[in-house]
């Protein structure tokens, strides 16, 4: 608004350019998106097994978990995960003598936040996926006297995770948009450092306008990469 | 948080629902609406009308929906010619351009939900109702769409989910929303955890309503023989257990 | 490479399950919150510095009580629970006081107080009304912007609530962006952010309304913006309204006020607290 910098100068490498500050800002978002949505797709394939499987209990909790998950809004997610582990480290120090202030770093709670709820969507995925596959081939590995860890292994997997690719690919881009709700718990990812921008220099379109571009071209790369993995996988 | 205080944050909350739930109601069916019009042209013969689709498809589905909501709301009204157009109309009222920016952003989700469901309808099903002499039409209306429907239907519960929570980011341009209530209310009273988690349960319990309604809608879907006799067991484990007593 | 480095780290921390304790021995370090996106109160350089008529401020304060002081930027709606939590001593970053948050937290005495004003377009005629009766019935009716947790906030609770429709924003930009776009008839605001918009070209056809709403009028407003600490902590407070209390009467806050925000926004010495 003020129009005193041009556009070419807010973006300078170096003393009062904000470049090197978004760079950080997507290093950040990268890293605890990526870390975090591996970790989740791990967790929402366990999830997602619990629901199936016998264990009427345990299949239970999983409901509970994703229902929680997908239901309360990711912001609260975070502000529970962050202000939670640290009451509950502090509460355990205090039994053990210490009452000053600790705190579990904002980064891993970001990594762990977007883990869970990565965890909770993709349980539902693979839940789907597991769904469409036809029932001959459960009695087909049965058929063949496989015992059924092996079968679900050799045969269910596979397929499962080929069918719920597009689904993971969107649970990835849930993951990085998860991040753009981190800076609550002051991580500084790249939304934080754009409205940052925006604010001290009066900018907000430039700055709004150069995240979305750098969001585009991180998640069309990554749709790209997934599109190639699935057309790969659909030929084995 | 005192009984005075925590009574008037929940009845400020609770004015505030009928808000989140008509943005959502009116971004729904208008998200459908964009996606079935994406997911024509996708399939039309027209390369023009391919190319819109998917480039509308990506650039939604790639930037955050903040951004897209920032962009519509104050980016257009930047321009004089908008403003003095008959779109201002619609344009100036941030309830209508909250739905605007979110049916849209919807739309480009549901359109790759319906892609997903639309390729998981086996070619055979089609090849077989098309020998039987049904119509290009007939054979979308009686078999591709309820298959396609019944294995998309997980994903657009996802979708519908994820789009009642997304109505949160329209208190960014000053429609006073559930969260945007919650806002106002947590910086009057700096309750902020307690204020935080009565805005959660009401999402929860919104959230849970629609999730239950829609498992229920896709279970109903499903023919028999794929509705084994345990789905019902897994998602209430301890009533069933009685009954099995 | 950058990437992979930050990944790496992201990694190890997390492995580590990074546990810091945040305050070594005794309480030598001042732990001090502030949002750094709320200029000219707080903001932050590219350098990831924080500056702003608060910071200088506080920086200054520390000094005086002789306490190193340690700031750390993180979004508003995060600071209240990690203030409650023991992450901080103390937020500033031009916080209002109001007995609605005093309830729950403390404050030290006030340090700023900004008069407000309405601005509207310059077409719209609400101009040249000479006192608040007058303007208030122009305005009635109207659709009218503020800044959410504002003391302007406050004022249009306390006087227009049922007369018009109050839009709530997250900061002064988008304010401005609205006002421009005609989506709302005015905007009440802090004089500072009017002064600086007009100056602009894009600002021209806005203009600052007449009446100036003082605190000499609305008593309310008179309390103006403070320091905000948990209630246990009266060692601090003391010690920072003290520092506080001398460097009204050397004139410092009135200096970096003139700095920050182009005229004197510094409020007496809270009598009570620092002795007539």
């Amino acid at each position: 608004m003020n129009g005193g910098a041009s556009i070419v100068d807010l973006f300078i490498w170096g003393s009062g350019g904000w470049s090197r500050p978004l760079l950080t800002g997507l290093c950040v978002t990268v890293a605890c998106a990526s870390i975090g949505y591996v970790l989740g797709i791990v967790l929402g394939l366990a999830v997602a097994f619990a629901k199936l499987g016998r264990n009427s209990w345990l299949a239970a909790a999983a409901t509970v978990y994703t229902t929680l998950l997908r239901g309360v809004p990711p912001l609260l997610v975070i502000f529970l995960l962050f202000f939670g582990t640290n009451g509950a480290l502090m509460w355990i120090a205090r039994g053990f003598g210490y009452a000053g202030y600790i705190e579990v770093d904002a980064f891993t709670v970001g990594v762990l936040a977007v883990a869970f709820v990565s965890a909770a969507y993709s349980s539902e995925v693979f839940r789907g996926a597991h769904a469409a596959i036809p029932k001959g081939q459960f009695e087909a590995f049965a058929a063949l006297g496989l015992p059924p860890v092996v079968g679900l292994w050799t045969v269910i997997m596979p397929q499962m995770l080929r069918l719920a690719l597009p689904g993971l690919g969107n649970v990835w881009i849930l993951a990085m948009k998860e991040t753009t709700l981190l800076s609550v718990i002051s991580l500084a990812e790249l939304m934080r450092v754009v409205g940052l921008a925006g604010r001290t220099t009066g900018q907000p379109f430039v700055f709004y306008g150069a995240a979305a571009i750098i969001y585009l071209v991180l998640i069309a790369m990554s749709s790209r990469a997934f599109k190639a993995v699935e057309a790969r996988m659909r030929w084995a | 948080m005192d009984l005075e205080t925590t009574l008037h944050v929940a009845t400020e909350l609770a004015g505030a629902i009928w808000v989140t739930l008509a943005l959502a109601a009116a971004t729904l069916p208008l998200g459908f609406m964009f996606a079935a019009l994406t997911t024509w042209a996708r399939k039309s013969p027209y390369r023009f009308a391919q190319t819109v689709a998917s480039a509308y498809v990506l650039v939604f589905r790639s930037t955050p929906l903040l951004v897209q909501i920032f962009v519509l709301y104050y980016g257009l009204s930047q321009f004089a010619w908008v403003r003095s157009s008959p779109a201002w109309i619609v344009l100036r009222d941030p309830f209508a351009c909250a739905i605007i920016a979110m049916s849209l952003c919807a739309g480009a989700y549901t359109a790759e939900v319906m892609r997903g469901g639309l390729a998981a309808v086996p070619q055979g099903a089609i090849e077989a109702a098309r020998s039987l002499g049904l119509s290009r039409f007939k054979t979308f209306l009686l078999v591709t769409a309820p298959i396609a429907m019944r294995r998309a239907l997980p994903a657009y519960s996802n979708e519908i989910v994820v789009t009642l929570k997304s109505t949160s980011l329209a208190c960014t341009i000053t429609v006073m929303e559930l969260t945007g209530v919650a806002k106002d209310l947590m910086s009057q009273t700096f309750a902020v955890i307690e204020v935080f988690c009565m805005v959660a349960a009401i999402y929860l319990a919104i959230n849970m309503i629609l999730i239950f309604a829609l498992r229920s809608l896709e279970l109903s879907l499903s023919p028999a023989y794929l509705r084994p006799a345990s789905r019902m067991r897994r998602m209430i484990p301890w009533m069933s257990r009685s009954i099995a007593r | 490479m950058f990437g992979k480095l930050a990944k790496l780290s992201g990694i190890i921390s997390l492995c580590a399950l990074l546990v810091a304790p945040a305050a070594a021995e005794g309480q030598v370090e001042v732990r001090i919150g502030t949002d750094g996106g709320y200029l000219p109160w707080t903001s932050m350089t590219p350098e990831g510095e924080l500056t702003g008529f608060d910071i200088e401020l506080a920086k200054l304060v520390c000094e005086r009580m002789e306490r190193t002081c340690r700031f750390t930027a993180q979004p508003w709606e995060g600071q209240i629970p990690a203030l409650e939590q023991g992450k901080y001593d103390i937020l500033v970053g031009g916080i209002s006081i109001t007995p609605e948050r005093q309830k729950r937290l403390a404050f030290t005495q006030s340090y700023g107080n900004l008069p407000i004003n309405f601005a509207a377009a310059k077409s719209s005629g609400l101009n040249g009304k000479s006192t608040w009766p007058e303007l208030k019935a122009a305005l009635a009716g109207k659709t009218i912007g503020v800044q959410s947790g504002t003391q302007s906030q406050k004022f249009m609770d306390n006087e227009l609530k049922s007369e018009v429709t109050i839009r709530l924003y997250d900061n002064q930009d988008s304010l401005n962006l609205d006002l421009l776009a005609g989506r709302i008839d005015a905007a009440l605001a802090g004089r500072s952010p009017w002064i600086a918009l007009t100056r602009t070209p894009q600002g021209e056809p806005i203009e600052i309304l007449s009446p100036n709403l003082d605190f000499q009028q609305f008593n309310y407003l008179g309390v103006g913006v403070g320091g905000l600490m948990r209630k246990d902590g009266h060692e601090l407070r003391k010690a920072w309204d003290e520092a506080l209390c001398k460097l009204k009467v050397e004139g410092e806050v009135k200096r970096i006020s003139e700095k920050w925000f182009g005229f004197d926004i510094s409020v007496k010495p809270d009598p009570i607290i620092c002795g007539a």
